[in-house]
């Protein structure tokens, strides 16, 4: 990464950060004073040894108490930092957040299923503390720098300068150890990140009550937990390897700190100049190059805290301003009853060479009703999602009414058109939320209330499991929600992805029935398999691979479309042997 | 397979000692040693120091206080860093493997305990905070009673050395911190109760974060405008929790203020009795300096140990939901009546309600299916289709009435039956383990098998979908990675099919196939009932024509009971008039 953006990403986002939260300026006025404290107290304690041996006793007295006190001071204002921190972090993140929530609303679905994209997004909502983290870790820098120089200055007046600025190599081993090893530690837990990631998803299948039920059936627990006993042995393996060498690498280090404080103590001892108290200085020195060291041991960490949390903002920055999937809509509307035409249209998944849909061209009138079917994997799915302007395609154009479906907001495109899709999201509300969506639409209720009974509509336990007040629906009951959710609106255009897949013969009859009410001159586009339904549609289009190999009625197509007839004949051979009872019955 | 029974036992620390030493006894021996070690440090180190500042007090040349010099700091910084590293090393080996046992026993334990805990109350919370705890809990307390131990040791080894200088000191800050940990006491336990009062929000706040991130909603949440109310949900639940968060840090804050305070005091209380004993000459200047040095050495001790007794009951409170959760009643497991032949099932005037709902989702049924019978269950949605099949399974047991397999009660031998069995729920786990993992789920002892793999391949059509997946058989499969609906199915088709079962059971097998899959998976099924009690949970006409029995299910009661021709002969009912419905479109 180039230093400009870096410089630049830093101090943008303390800029931000700042402006955010302007009492933070208080966080770093207060770290910055308590930086210079383990010099104030060395001094005092320096002051309070001398008096010790020449036995003043009154000023001895004030010593310690104003020892005590700036001791107490020290507290307080760590506890007011703590406050600050608590507050400012937070709110950091969640503006880091609405940031990033904003910029996903502009995007098209299509994009969830662009792998880069999707993990950018994933991995973007996972740091959005960075830049709370640079902040802090720049305050903390500043904070061990300001004692160091604290530190030098103490010692100039006890030893001859250049003894001085030896002793401020008491700093080197921490910084070389921690240079070492946080970069080392920080490469080897982002290596393990994924797997201690994928040992927690294994894990994780015990919590699901669907994974559980077949765990319990097949007896496959101990198993399953080898896996996961694999996966966190190799996460163990790495750490230990790191341990290791850090132990003594540590050793080490302690061995080099311990050696310098003793030179430094010999020299304070044998350097007689002017009358220092040598037994103050040096039982005072002692504490205070503990603390450089240990307020040293973690600069590294600092300093690859904010190289990192730099990168990480940066990322969040290019995620940000990425224009690649987001859409351009117009103020364009649309009139209570349009064509859907598609002209050419060829789409592919992103990371997939084959097209799903190939040059389909395709024109659906206002009032049609229109089936399609085909085999799984001919597209039927993802030429609904096409249709709606959810997916943009690869080459050709969908218009409605003249008017391209990328232009339309999709504030618009939700007024006039309802989709039913295959497996409707479950959200974790009740029943009746699950269906009116918060949306003011009282005939979604009632068409509800015409679906389920009334203890199971009436019931505010949450549809998802683990909680408190949980409760199950099956899923036929689920599909019925989401038909609920799309019968109910006054649309032009309804799009029903197999509908009644998980419904009951009567029940997908029933809704049938209420579907054609509800739906009654305005245009039904739907995907099935059952043919029987479809043989009612005004039109049946057949797919085969991404292409449309037959369109037409019923008849037609029995007649004209070998692949349709043997799907067709292959549903109704089952009925054949009672055709006689069937007719009687009409 | 054993039939363990697991009985109370609490988690103390006797317990956990015991499991730790027999795993690791060694590193627990150089655990003590390292702590005893490093316990008789203090009072070594403030007797060098004594010896320092006479010396330095007395000005004698440099040559003979070096080797005063290297000795104390080797005892000062050296030793007490070296030891820790070392313990720090052996702690990680012996935290790893406690964790991984008792996370393992955990596990075990889920799957023993009877599914219906975990579908709503309390149990999954507790499941999951136990296994966030296993991580830190268990070592902490090995560690925090030695280094308790050994801390009192030290104290103990000073006041032997220093009689009034330092037993005064030591009393001054015992009874000072003892002050302050019986403040403190609350705000430990606050903090585990805030903690377990928002889980569960913040659980659901999760979800909802999840289902907007999740790629398979994308489509719907984008069209229906949905995930801005989502997230604007999400957001409204942040700045609640963090809300509650900081009110209950602001509460914690300012006692702590006040244990700081006093924790200051303390300082202050032994610097003015060690000017006492000075002033009245119980102790000289060399003394005085060094305790002066040492008092923040002694407070420190104390303090830490009260800290540590603290963790120590923390942590006994994150050893309840384990210990709950270990001793939580399993399901019944009885082995003397293996099934090794098609068993028979009878239902005996069973009515069953799920937990925590009202309606009955079984009233009073009766059927019984005979060994090798092929039955269905038919009927409307929620009219207690897949009720029954839980039942059978054992994976509980009704309110009245008996499900008897065999002749016995199915939750009184539900290992047997589960043993002989194999099933295709509705929900088929995608699992995130291996393509490989994912189809011999159902056997993972006859992995090894190839014919039977192969064959269960050929069989179920995945030749294909291994081909295409980007390792074969070893892709790990994230999130139910890449595969369409109806490969899955095909996938969880192959899995039912891997184990040779005595009683088959498939839940709505064909929802999201096309209509020729349909057919191959109704021939299919033919061939894996084969010598096997089957039990299907469908609605489609085609399936029902190939078993022996139809049972249909209205509101939890049983309407019709027969074969295809026998409910057709009638001329009304549920079966036929289903049958009818479906014939017309065709026709």
């Amino acid at each position: 990464m180039k230093v400009k953006t870096m410089i630049s990403a830093y101090f943008q986002a303390i800029s931000m950060y700042i402006r955010r939260s302007p009492n933070i300026i208080g966080f770093v006025i207060v770290s910055l004073i308590i930086s210079i404290f383990p010099y104030i107290n060395t001094i005092l304690l320096n002051m309070i040894i001398e008096r010790i041996q020449n036995q003043a006793y009154q000023i001895l007295f004030v010593l310690i108490f104003g020892y005590v006190l700036f001791a107490i001071i020290r507290d307080l204002m760590n506890n007011l930092n703590q406050q600050f921190i608590f507050r400012a972090s937070r709110e950091m993140s969640n503006a880091l957040q609405l940031q990033i929530h904003s910029k996903v609303m502009k995007v098209s679905s299509l994009s969830f299923e662009a792998e880069q994209w999707y993990e950018q997004y994933r991995r973007v909502e996972h740091i959005t503390g960075c830049v709370h983290d640079l902040f802090i870790s720049t305050v903390a820098l500043l904070s061990a720098v300001i004692t160091l120089i604290t530190y030098i200055i103490y010692l100039f007046e006890l030893i001859p300068f250049y003894f001085a600025l030896l002793g401020a190599l008491i700093i080197i081993p921490a910084l070389i150890k921690s240079f070492v090893f946080s970069r080392q530690s920080y490469f080897s837990d982002r290596a393990v990140d994924s797997k201690r990631q994928r040992a927690g998803d294994i894990q994780g299948m015990f919590l699901d009550i669907n994974i559980l039920k077949e765990i319990k059936l097949f007896f496959s627990e101990r198993h399953i937990i080898n896996r996961l006993r694999d996966k966190t042995d190799e996460v163990q393996k790495q750490k230990r390897n790191i341990e290791f060498r850090y132990s003594f690498y540590c050793t080490l280090m302690y061995l080099l700190v311990g050696a310098i404080v003793f030179v430094i103590l010999s020299l304070v001892y044998t350097s007689n100049s002017s009358a220092q108290n040598t037994t103050a200085t040096m039982i005072t020195l002692i504490p205070f190059m503990l603390t450089l060291v240990s307020s040293f041991d973690q600069t590294s960490n600092h300093m690859d805290g904010v190289f990192y949390s730099t990168q990480e903002y940066q990322e969040i920055r290019d995620f940000l301003m990425d224009k690649t999937h987001e859409v351009q809509t117009s103020d364009a509307k649309l009139p209570c009853d349009f064509s859907i035409q598609l002209d050419h249209v060829t789409f592919s998944y992103p990371n997939s060479i084959e097209p799903v849909l190939h040059d389909i061209t395709l024109t659906i009138k206002p009032y049609e009703t229109v089936a399609l079917v085909g085999q799984n994997g001919c597209g039927k799915t993802t030429l609904l999602k096409v249709l709606a302007g959810l997916y943009p395609p690869e080459s050709g154009e969908i218009y409605y009414d003249r008017i391209n479906v990328q232009n339309i907001d999709r504030h618009e495109i939700y007024d006039k058109i309802s989709f039913a899709f295959q497996s409707p999201v479950k959200y974790p509300f009740c029943l009746k939320d699950n269906v009116s969506l918060f949306e003011d639409k009282p005939e979604r209720c009632k068409i509800a209330q015409e679906m389920f009974d009334d203890t199971l509509y009436h019931d505010d336990k949450i549809l998802s499991p683990g909680y408190t007040n949980s409760r199950n629906v099956s899923g036929g009951q689920w599909q019925k929600i989401g038909l609920a959710r799309a019968l109910g609106n006054n649309s032009s255009v309804y799009i029903f992805d197999e509908p009644t897949s998980a419904l009951d013969p009567i029940a997908e009859i029933e809704i049938f029935n209420s579907f054609f009410a509800h739906t009654k001159g305005k245009c039904v586009i739907l995907s099935t398999h059952r043919l029987g339904l479809a043989r009612k549609a005004d039109r049946i289009i057949v797919m085969d691979r991404g292409r449309i190999i037959g369109q037409g009625t019923h008849d037609e197509l029995i007649q004209s479309c070998i692949e349709y007839r043997e799907l067709y004949d292959s549903q109704k051979q089952w009925y054949t042997m009672r055709n006689e009872d069937a007719k009687d019955e009409k | 397979m054993k039939n363990k029974a697991d009985s109370r036992k609490r988690t103390t620390f006797a317990s956990i000692f015991k499991l730790g030493f027999c795993e690791k006894p060694i590193n627990i021996l150089w655990l003590i040693l390292l702590s005893l070690l490093l316990s008789l440090l203090p009072s070594l180190e403030i007797y060098m120091m004594e010896i320092l500042v006479d010396k330095i007090n007395q000005l004698v040349p440099y040559s003979q206080i070096i080797s005063v010099l290297i000795i104390y700091i080797a005892l000062f910084y050296f030793a007490p860093q070296l030891f820790s590293n070392v313990k720090s090393v052996i702690k990680m080996s012996i935290n790893y493997l406690l964790d991984i046992s008792l996370r393992t026993k955990i596990l075990c334990k889920i799957a023993r305990i009877g599914i219906k805990n975990f579908e709503s109350g309390e149990l999954p919370n507790k499941a999951s905070r136990a296994l966030n705890s296993t991580k830190s809990g268990f070592l902490r307390q090995y560690e925090t009673v030695f280094d308790m131990t050994a801390s009192l040791f030290s104290l103990f080894s000073i006041i032997l050395l220093y009689g009034i200088a330092g037993g005064g000191i030591i009393a001054i800050c015992v009874i000072c911190t003892i002050i302050v940990e019986l403040l403190r006491k609350n705000v430990t336990d606050d903090d585990y109760e805030f903690s377990k009062s928002i889980d569960e929000k913040r659980r659901y706040n999760n979800e909802l974060k999840a289902l907007v991130m999740d790629k398979s909603t994308a489509p719907e949440l984008n069209f229906c405008v949905m995930r801005e109310k989502l997230l604007s949900l999400y957001e409204a639940g942040k700045v609640e929790l963090d809300e509650l968060e900081y009110r209950h840090m602001l509460k914690t804050r300012r006692i702590n203020i006040i244990l700081r305070f006093i924790d200051q005091i303390k300082h202050l209380f032994c610097f003015i009795y060690l000017f006492v004993l000075f002033v009245s000459q119980i102790i000289d200047v060399s003394l005085m300096i060094t305790f002066v040095y040492a008092v923040f050495r002694i407070s420190s001790l104390t303090s830490s140990i009260m800290g540590l007794y603290r963790i120590y009951i923390s942590n006994r409170n994150i050893f309840t939901d384990i210990d709950d959760i270990l001793s939580f009643e399993e399901e019944a497991a009885d082995y003397k009546t293996a099934i090794t032949s098609p068993p028979t099932i009878e239902f005996r005037n069973v009515s069953y309600r799920y937990p925590a709902q009202n309606e009955y989702a079984l009233s009073d049924v009766s059927f019984t299916i005979k060994a090798g019978e092929r039955a269905v269950f038919c009927g409307k949605n929620g009219s207690g289709k897949s009720t029954a099949l839980r039942l059978i399974l054992g994976y509980d047991k009704p309110e009245s009435g008996a499900v008897l397999i065999n002749g016995i009660e199915a939750h009184l031998s539900s290992h047997a039956l589960r043993a002989a069995s194999t099933a295709l729920f509705q929900d088929y786990a995608k699992y995130e383990l291996t393509l490989r993992d994912n189809i011999t789920a159902s056997n993972f002892d006859k992995q090894a098998d190839t014919d039977e793999f192969d064959k269960t391949i050929n069989w179920a059509d995945i030749a294909g979908i291994i081909e295409k997946a980007a390792n074969q058989l070893d892709t790990d499969i994230i999130h139910g990675g890449n595969f369409s609906g109806g490969e899955w199915q095909k996938i969880a088709f192959a899995r039912t099919k891997f184990k040779a079962g005595r009683f088959v059971a498939l839940d709505e097998p064909n929802s999201a196939v096309d209509a020729k899959f349909e057919m191959e998976m109704y021939k299919k099924f033919l061939e894996v009932s084969f010598d096997s009690t089957s039990l299907v949970v469908s609605h489609r006409l085609p399936i029902c024509q190939l078993c022996d029995r139809i049972i249909v299910l209205d509101k939890g009661r049983v309407v019709e009971n027969g074969s295809h021709d026998e409910l057709l002969q009638k001329g009304s009912g549920y079966y036929h008039s289903m049958y009818v419905t479906q014939a017309n479109l065709y026709y």
